[in-house]
């Protein structure tokens, strides 16, 4: 009888725990997905802003914000690649 | 990043002026206060305009960002010490790594930018502020010498008293908002030059 009772607590803390884990996956890939989106945007603003205010160290905020934008795609990639794996 | 001060940046038509913000306003130029910029072009300058000043937030503002930073690039560390079960996986706490790196890189890359593109420019004709708000938008506001009604500058706390750092707010004639500059370096002085610029338009020297 408490084999049983045993077995039916140790199952109820692991699908518990599977639960947790999952749970903490999609917070994780909706950042994700939401940095690059940012990353995107911040270059689409820096553009118009590029125009409206044009110094020499333009080409450098460029250059950092592509920068952040190929480091986020590929990031990500690799992130959820392990979220899946996980 | 200090530099010297440079005489012969200054342009022709400032050189004879005998005011006293042309004696400090070459001294100890940086990215957040540089007086007479070469390679400078913004949205509707005129031909012949004449950039004197431009100024950005002191470099003390973007602190708490970094420290921002820093904390979302340990936190998955943190979590991890504190919940070793819960991150059995390493996949997980991998994924989390590179999520928590991201994001940190993010908040830097955008603090940095914002700081860059939040820029107010002082001309010999105008005052031009440009906002970098938030990633969504962005405002640009302008106000010519003549319209400027009155200037006050404020310096507040502890931090303000320490790296000389202040609020400059310009009223302007009409149903103009006020200009406002924040957060920058030397609000004194910028407030001596704005008041010496509009004395030298009234009487036509520049």
């Amino acid at each position: 009888m408490m084999e049983i009772l045993d077995n039916l607590s140790g199952h109820s803390v692991d699908t518990i725990n599977i639960g947790i884990v999952s749970l903490l996956k999609l917070p994780l890939i909706i950042i994700l997905f939401g940095n690059v989106l940012f990353a995107i945007l911040l270059l689409l603003r820096i553009r118009i802003l590029a125009e409206t205010f044009e110094t020499a160290d333009n080409k450098l905020i460029r250059y950092l914000v592509r920068f952040y934008l190929f480091t986020s795609v590929i990031g990500s990639i690799i992130a959820l690649l392990f979220l899946l794996i996980g | 990043m200090a530099m010297k001060e440079d005489k012969n940046k200054i342009p022709v038509k400032f050189r004879k002026i005998k005011k006293s913000f042309m004696e400090t306003i070459s001294l100890n130029n940086d990215h957040s206060f540089m007086s007479f910029p070469k390679e400078l072009n913004f949205h509707g300058k005129e031909k012949g305009e004449q950039v004197v000043l431009i100024v950005r937030s002191h470099w003390i503002v973007t602190v708490p960002y970094f420290f921002l930073a820093v904390l979302v690039f340990i936190l998955p560390f943190v979590l991890a010490s504190l919940m070793p079960t819960f991150f059995s996986s390493i996949a997980l706490l991998i994924s989390l790594v590179i999520t928590s790196v991201l994001v940190s890189l993010g908040i830097t890359v955008s603090t940095f930018v914002k700081w860059f593109y939040t820029v107010h420019i002082i001309t010999d004709q105008r005052v031009v502020d440009l906002d970098f708000t938030s990633i969504m938008n962005h405002s640009m506001a302008e106000a010519q010498l003549e319209k400027i009604e009155d200037v006050t500058h404020k310096q507040l706390g502890v931090i303000g008293s320490i790296f000389d750092v202040g609020s400059v707010y310009i009223q302007t004639a009409g149903a103009q908002n006020e200009i406002e500059f924040s957060n920058v370096p030397r609000p004194r002085e910028i407030h001596d030059i704005l008041f010496d610029l509009l004395e030298l338009k009234q009487k036509g020297e520049i």
